[in-house]
């Protein structure tokens, strides 16, 4: 990352649950005004970062400063950082409002700076028709949309959300993804965490992607899909794989095989149309031939592909 | 502090639970106080059911008379005020009741509900517990409060055999201490079970724990070993021995091995040790519910 300081600077996490390392070292840098990303598969680390990162969680090595205040278990999210970890938990004999009355009054706030923050972050997250239900009988989106509108109830300068869309339907993600984009619009930093590239992609301006709790790769959403090769896909009959790969690979190119042995995969910044010569000069005529590029989807499932190894 | 007890008003200020238990230990603490009175007027009356025949010797009647009249005078004056304080806060099984159920379900249960993670995000979680300590503190003492009330308005309505209750009233040297004393009698019940909520951070090993706690302090107190001892003056200092030795004064077995001061201190570190353990326990906690 270019930025040297950062809003949030995590510098050599390490956290084990007895014998899995949940996290390995992670360092990782937003700076004041970013949408960042964290994306990983499930069991990545992200919630265990994200839980050391507002002092849910003790980590075993590095450290974790907000705003320049070291993050520890006496630290507070308070008014400056509103977070969301996991599913998030309320009161269930309490209305929606009341649970976040509850924190508007931890903070000292007077009766109508909450009711007046209350009914706008209810209105944000389209849950003001139901603010004054029993939270027991909020389904889980609900309670995910709650849990958004307790991070936003002080209109923090920091925003920390892990998984925020998780068990929203469709359009609540759409929803969520509209209300992320207008509140980065308005130069808070937020960290979002989630598994849904195309909601990250969408979302952020800075992608870090972790697995086994490392940060595998980092960057914008173009560079990091940038980053990965460009390729010509070439479909072929299978009699004349052979012959294909042999005629490309003579001309110094790197071919691999499809799956199913129906194409050949030409890496690097191969044009079409060099390839479609080369072929042509083995005598081999292709079905088809496209030019692709990495999505951040291909870049995530290229990094955090482990089926051949063993589990740890 | 006062936004933290007022977040906690608007927690639990629409739990049922908490205001049954509130109504209705103040009752349960009148009843105990009533049932009691009864059953000393009955035992008083029992002289009256000597079979003396259908032309009693009027030496034997005034016998009777008399001996109902000193009962009465020996036992009245304990029922009525300011004695009456004293014995409904010798009785405080109702407030026991009060701060056990109070401390396992407002301390245990936000770590069985998980809610102790987003108190962690909106305010410090050793000042959240301190004020919930306070406010279990304040409401079982509010229940305690509300049965000395009972105490001191019913005494005034009551009467035996036509003669008003209050007539049998008598001063109470060191009516005061003896208040303090019980209320700190109470205290052990809920400093221990909100400690064993913070370290087992569940409702149902919270209460399991406590009952066993308890069960094992009585054990230990009752045990005979200790008077041949080197230490006999230990089951003095613990809980159930120590309430034991001051309650019952002079009288207690516990008297001649333990001091009265012995046995204040050692409630006195009952009541504020687990307490001051559980507030700093809470902020080293891994909040991972």
């Amino acid at each position: 990352m270019e930025h040297l300081t950062g809003t949030i600077q995590v510098a050599g996490l390490r956290k084990r649950y007895g014998r899995v390392a949940a996290l390995d070292g992670l360092d990782l840098t937003v700076a004041e005004g970013n949408v960042v990303g964290l994306l990983g598969p499930n069991g990545a680390g992200k919630t265990t970062a994200l839980r050391i990162l507002v002092g849910l969680v003790r980590a075993d090595a590095g450290s974790v400063t907000i705003e320049g205040r070291i993050v520890d278990r006496g630290w507070v999210a308070g008014e400056q950082v509103g977070a969301l970890i996991a599913l998030p938990v309320f009161y269930p004999h309490l209305s929606g409002r009341d649970n976040l009355r509850v924190a508007g009054t931890t903070w000292g706030w007077s009766t109508g700076r909450i009711d007046d923050r209350i009914g706008t972050v209810l209105q944000q997250v389209d849950l003001a028709s139901v603010g004054t239900r029993s939270v027991k009988g909020y389904s889980t989106g609900m309670r995910q949309r709650l849990g958004i509108a307790l991070a936003l109830l002080a209109d923090p300068p920091i925003i920390i959300l892990d998984e925020p869309v998780n068990g929203l339907d469709p359009a609540g993600i759409v929803e969520i993804r509209d209300l992320l984009t207008s509140l980065a619009g308005t130069g808070r930093t937020i960290l979002v965490s989630s598994h849904l590239l195309t909601e990250v992609e969408k979302t952020c301006d800075h992608v870090a992607i972790m697995d086994r709790g490392r940060i595998l790769a980092e960057g914008t959403p173009e560079a990091l899909s940038g980053a990965g090769t460009d390729r010509v896909e070439v479909q072929l009959t299978p009699a004349d794989v052979p012959a294909a790969q042999r005629a490309l690979e003579a001309a110094g190119l790197k071919v691999s095989v499809d799956e199913g042995a129906e194409g050949l995969r030409v890496e690097g910044a191969a044009r079409g149309a060099e390839v479609a010569r080369l072929l042509a000069g083995a005598g081999v005529y292709p079905e088809g031939l496209v030019h692709r590029r990495d999505s951040l989807e291909d870049v995530f499932l290229r990094l955090t592909d482990h089926r051949d190894e063993p589990i740890r | 502090m006062s936004h933290l007890l007022a977040a906690d008003l608007v927690r639990f200020g629409r739990r049922r639970d908490v205001w049954l238990v509130l109504i209705l230990v103040p009752l349960m603490i009148a009843l105990l106080y009533l049932n009691e009175f009864n059953r000393t007027v009955q035992s008083i009356h029992e002289v009256l059911n000597v079979d003396l025949g259908p032309n009693p010797d009027p030496n034997v009647l005034a016998q009777v008379q008399a001996q109902l009249q000193q009962q009465t005078a020996e036992q009245m004056p304990a029922f009525a005020f300011p004695a009456s304080l004293i014995k409904i806060a010798t009785n405080p099984i109702g407030v026991i009741l009060v701060g056990l159920y109070l401390a396992i379900a407002l301390t245990a249960g936000e770590f069985e509900w998980g809610a102790i993670r987003t108190i962690h995000l909106i305010a410090d979680r050793s000042a959240v517990l301190a004020v919930r300590i306070g406010l279990i503190l304040g409401l079982a003492l509010l229940t305690l409060a509300v049965g000395l009330i009972f105490g001191t308005i019913a005494p005034f309505l009551m009467s035996i055999d036509g003669t008003p209750l209050q007539h049998f009233a008598a001063p109470v040297s060191d009516l005061g201490p003896a208040l303090v004393v019980r209320v700190l009698c109470i205290l052990p019940f809920i400093s221990v079970p909100i400690l064993i909520s913070v370290v087992t951070r569940s409702t149902g090993l919270a209460v399991l724990l406590t009952v066993l706690v308890l069960v094992v302090d009585v054990a230990l107190t009752a045990t005979p070993f200790w008077q041949e001892s080197p230490v006999p003056w230990l089951p003095g200092t613990l809980i159930s021995g120590s309430i034991s030795r001051l309650l019952g004064g002079d009288q207690s077995v516990f008297a001649a091995f333990t001091p009265a001061w012995l046995a204040v201190v050692a409630l006195l570190g009952w009541s504020i040790l687990p307490l001051a353990g559980a507030v700093l326990l809470i902020r080293r906690l891994d909040l991972t519910e």
